[in-house]
């Protein structure tokens, strides 16, 4: 999965999930909603959640360390 | 996030998978008969094996071969007969207790995983993780007789104690799908907090309790019109739920939570509430109790152990080396 594709699937996800929680479609519901912090599941083990102040998506980083073949 | 980073992560998710599924072999109790102390069967799905402990004097008396990739695992209600979920088999494995031999094996669907008995021991209901559907199948003949939709990434599988319905989770819906076991159809989905696994019944039928891995929480469902949505209660906020059993005096709910090596309790009535902490071995991911509700048994994935727990006291009393991947 390309940093493109991944996006649009995450994106798609978490709004449909928070029209489903929120129980609403219109925009200032899902803000609020999405303000609210509610855990996501990203298929990353740990939540995702939006910042409240700036609404960047905290989610989980890997890092690995390459080994010489 | 750089595609590299996409990459890693996607590999990490695939190893994390591979943990998961090395950990989610079940455990079975059965019954105290006549003289004889009650066993308790896990399943190590590394092993192609089930473990039989002696509930009594907590000692491994006897290892069985099973097939590949034991997971779930089940007890007729008679402890006559132990079922067994071969993930890479694609059967459920029908294994006498007496003789410890497999006698039957059940075409149950694809990628059979988790599963739960009916209380008369004449069906079992199967999660086909990859199919997203559920398989009612037939102790006697060994046939399917049903094969029913459900939510996405089926999981955890319970029949509520009067046997007329089934609670199946689906991990990336976050839903659980309610199953009316005369009709054979699903009746009723749910929403519960993110990433639900599994989920237990209270002796009376009343409520039942759902891990949610992502969520941080249980949620509790207290059950009125059947074909009704119903609103789950948010549980307390605890992180990467796992298994869940209820003692079966209804006092209290267990769940462990792997990354915190620790098992709890909370109180099934009034305020659900984490009341005790109990540390286990590493990524303890499912319980099982004894019908007498006086020991419950953590299967420990990593550490290839089951801890044994003393209700009463609430301390671990003994830890068991098992196979490879309980």
């Amino acid at each position: 999965m390309t940093e493109t594709s991944w996006a649009a699937w995450a994106a798609l996800k978490l709004v449909g999930e928070a029209v489903v929680r929120a129980g609403a479609s219109d925009g200032d519901a899902l803000v609020a909603f999405l303000e609210s912090a509610p855990p996501f599941d990203g298929h990353k083990g740990e939540a995702l959640t939006f910042r409240r102040w700036d609404h960047q998506l905290r989610q989980p980083l890997y890092v690995a360390r390459a080994a010489q073949a | 996030m750089p595609v590299r980073a996409v990459t890693e992560a996607k590999r990490w998710r695939e190893a994390g998978i591979g943990v998961a599924l090395l950990s989610l072999a079940t455990l079975g109790t059965v019954p105290e008969s006549a003289g004889a102390e009650p066993l308790v069967y896990v399943s190590n799905e590394h092993s192609n094996s089930v473990t039989v402990i002696d509930a009594g004097s907590d000692k491994v008396v006897a290892s069985i071969p099973v097939g590949k990739r034991p997971r779930g695992i089940g007890l007729s209600p008679d402890g006559r007969t132990i079922y067994v979920a071969l993930g890479n088999d694609n059967v459920i494995a029908v294994v006498d207790a007496a003789s410890r031999t497999v006698k039957a094996r059940f075409a149950a669907g694809t990628d059979p995983e988790a599963f739960a008995v009916s209380p008369d021991g004449a069906r079992l209901y199967v999660s086909n993780e990859d199919a997203n559907t559920t398989s009612v199948v037939d102790t006697k003949t060994g046939k399917v007789l049903a094969t029913i939709p459900v939510g996405t990434e089926p999981e955890g599988v319970a029949v509520s104690p009067d046997g007329r319905l089934v609670y199946v989770t689906a991990e990336t819906t976050h839903t659980i799908s309610v199953i009316d076991t005369a009709a054979l159809k699903r009746v009723a989905t749910i929403l519960v907090g993110s990433r639900p696994r599994e989920s237990a019944f209270t002796p009376d039928g009343q409520r039942a309790f759902v891990t949610a891995e992502i969520g941080r929480a249980v949620s509790s469902d207290r059950r009125g019109e059947e074909r009704r949505r119903r609103h789950p209660q948010a549980g307390p906020p605890v992180s990467q739920a796992q298994g869940v059993v209820v003692h079966p005096g209804g006092q209290w709910g267990l769940r462990r939570q792997w990354r915190d090596r620790t098992t709890w309790r909370s109180s099934t009535s009034g305020a659900c509430e984490v009341a005790a902490f109990i540390p286990v071995g590493t990524r303890p991911w499912v319980l099982g109790i004894t019908r007498d509700g006086k020991k419950l048994y953590v299967a420990n994935g990593v550490s290839e152990s089951v801890s044994v727990i003393d209700t009463a006291s609430e301390k671990v009393v003994a830890t068991i080396p098992v196979g490879k991947g309980p």
